[in-house]
């Protein structure tokens, strides 16, 4: 008896039809999505994340002159930096200077060409700064540049990768 | 030029005035792509009143432009002297640095309209400096991401001519919201064809190869300031892994806000600002040599924004040789709150349009294809604002109620299309819309681009933009 309650009750319940509108969520399979690019402060405390390991800081600097302190000052690297990039209507060109200069900072270490494996050293970068691996194409291009060209190394290989694209988009 | 500690302390000065406000490639001659000449708009801002002026009812401000005698009348006769600044201000302000003046002023080379109309729109800083950017008066919102509806003198040229980026430049002193007037939002032309936005004052900065270099503690040691290094087989280098990369990865969205130029564009603009990063002097910042700005006590120069300005500008017109060039200044704008240094900054303004002008005529290139045009963007109220009075009875002005001090400027006209040694005050312009009478702003635009050979697309735009394009001025034209 039981049974033939619930029976009648599910086909009871069933008798209401909803029509949903069909949803989609994201792109379409198959297309790409066109970047935008990463705001000056965006970019900037991406950089310093991932060359210095920190956020951008607000600090006094200090101006000798002949070991003797001439004045001080403090220094905000993001309002200024910001300054330095928004004074270009395109701030690639000063987005790669500044991540040129990172670079050779005092804070970063930069390996010798001789201490590290190019492939390895590749994909690392990639995996740090990308978030990927590097497809088979981008790996053997870059490597083969590497064994070619004395002039790319592991400043080269970063500096690439900071101003490319992928790198510069939200 | 030698470093020394001076030098170090005025560009870290001049850097923390600025917080509070590939090699390998050659750059490509763009030769002056279209009709192989050259425009360079001067827009002396912000609000600069024809009394002052061409008027001299304080002095002459602009002995090089305009003389010592005044060219309208009404405000003052005769010979006039150095602007009158008040004895208490002189007292105390930091010395000009203004070469000699010339012997002949620079307006009997060209054509000086002196009865101009900025005749629509807001007197406002941008939506001035909009108009001159495009011929089109408007009411530009101060939003960054508020483009002109027609295309801007950028757009035309490069459009027209196919012409890159680095053969259009937008140097301006001022920052912020100016950005946005590189590109328009005129669905014919946008950001692909916008020019290069360059802003001295924020772009050339010597705090950022301190900043980069991670040391809180610079021991100054001549000629070995921290740089920004160049290595030009390495830059090379990256420019190549560059391209690998981004040969893999789809274009930047046609509506991203963020103006995106031509790889080969961004790479002569690096490979120029590379150069001066990497000067371990800083005078690749600013140079004493520039001559104009403040004097110090040691007899140096102090760069004023306006001279930093001018000083990039020539920078530009040097290596890129552009076809089509303008410049914002704004520092007469002190006059909200400094009578006094609004009447300085005339006179460095003078000093610094006339040095651009030897600049180009110095250039073999430049010299025989350039022409050169002066304004201000708009004017001043005719009253004062009682900001900071002076014992000789002066205060700061403001502007943008649109009264006659607002609205009354002029036009200098310079190069070897424009007729020289003129001195006029055209009535009778008739068009239909057109309630002055005179000549206004956006003719001035309109002839700068006939100069190009641009008028027509320009009309053709701005008509379309339902928008009453300016007249070309024919008295001007040789």
């Amino acid at each position: 008896m039981m049974r033939l309650l619930l029976i009648v009750a599910l086909a009871a319940a069933c008798t209401d039809v909803y029509d949903y509108d069909a949803a989609s969520a994201g792109e379409p399979e198959g297309s790409e999505r066109a970047p935008r690019g990463k705001t000056s402060t965006q970019f900037l405390r991406g950089i310093y994340a991932d060359l210095l390991g920190r956020t951008p800081e607000s600090y006094e600097i200090v101006i000798k002159f002949q070991g003797t302190e001439v004045f001080r000052f403090t220094a905000d690297e993001e309002t200024l930096l910001s300054v330095s990039l928004d004074g270009l209507g395109d701030s690639q060109p000063m987005r790669n200077l500044i991540a040129n200069g990172l670079l050779y900072s005092a804070e970063v270490q930069i390996p010798d060409k001789g201490a590290v494996t190019a492939r390895d050293f590749i994909r690392d970068q990639f995996r740090r700064l990308l978030g990927r691996e590097p497809n088979t194409y981008e790996l053997e291009a870059f490597a083969a540049e590497w064994d070619k060209d004395p002039a790319v190394g592991p400043r080269a290989i970063i500096r690439a990768i900071v101003a490319s694209r992928e790198y510069q988009s939200q | 030029m030698a470093l020394s500690r001076r030098n170090l302390l005025k560009g870290l000065g001049a850097v923390a005035a600025a917080t509070t406000l590939s090699p390998l490639i050659r750059v490509k001659r763009a030769s002056a792509a279209g009709n192989g000449k050259r425009v360079v708009i001067v827009g002396i801002g912000g609000g600069l009143r024809l009394r002052e002026s061409l008027g001299m009812g304080e002095g002459a401000t602009f002995p090089n432009l305009f003389g010592t005698t005044p060219l309208v009348t009404g405000f003052a006769t005769g010979s006039q002297g150095a602007p009158r600044i008040a004895p208490e201000y002189a007292a105390t302000a930091q010395p000009l640095a203004l070469p000699a003046p010339r012997a002949t002023p620079l307006h009997t080379l060209g054509t000086l309209v002196t009865n101009l109309r900025y005749a629509d729109g807001p007197p406002g800083h941008l939506q001035g400096h909009g108009c001159l950017l495009s011929g089109f008066y408007n009411q530009l919102e101060n939003r960054a991401d508020a483009h002109l509806p027609v295309p801007t003198i950028f757009e035309l040229h490069r459009r027209a001519t196919n012409a890159p980026a680095t053969d259009a430049w937008y140097v301006s002193m001022v920052g912020g919201f100016y950005r946005a007037l590189i590109t328009s939002d005129n669905p014919g032309y946008g950001p692909k064809y916008a020019g290069v936005y360059l802003q001295p004052p924020g772009a050339m900065q010597p705090l950022v190869p301190i900043l980069t270099s991670g040391k809180r503690t610079i021991d100054v040691q001549p000629g070995a300031l921290p740089t920004i290094p160049r290595n030009a087989a390495e830059d090379a280098a990256v420019d190549r892994l560059t391209k690998i990369l981004d040969g893999n990865s789809p274009p930047f969205s046609p509506t991203d806000p963020i103006v995106h130029l031509a790889d080969e564009d961004n790479a002569r603009i690096q490979n120029h600002l590379a150069e001066i990063y990497s000067d371990g002097t800083y005078q690749s910042f600013f140079a004493d040599s520039f001559g104009i700005g403040l004097r110090k006590t040691d007899g140096t120069i102090d760069g004023t924004n306006d001279a930093k300005t001018i000083y990039h500008a020539e920078r530009v017109l040097s290596k890129f040789k552009p076809a089509v060039m303008a410049i914002t200044l704004l520092d007469i704008d002190v006059c909200h709150m400094d009578f006094n240094g609004y009447l300085r900054s005339q006179q460095l303004a003078d000093a610094m349009v006339t040095h651009l002008w030897n600049f180009i005529q110095a250039d073999t290139e430049l010299k025989d294809t350039t022409t050169l045009i002066i304004m201000p963007e708009h004017g001043r109220h005719l009253f004062f604002n009682g900001n900071n009075p002076d014992s000789l009875g002066r205060s700061g002005i403001d502007h943008g109620q649109g009264d006659n001090g607002d609205r009354d400027v002029w036009m200098l006209a310079l190069g070897p299309d424009i007729k020289p040694n003129q001195v006029i005050a055209p009535t009778g312009i008739v068009q239909s819309g057109r309630t002055s009478g005179r000549y206004e702003t956006i003719d001035s635009i309109m002839t700068a681009m006939s100069v190009l050979g641009h008028e027509t697309a320009m009309k053709d735009a701005l008509v379309g933009e339902n928008a009453r394009p300016g007249l070309l001025m024919q008295e001007v034209m040789a």
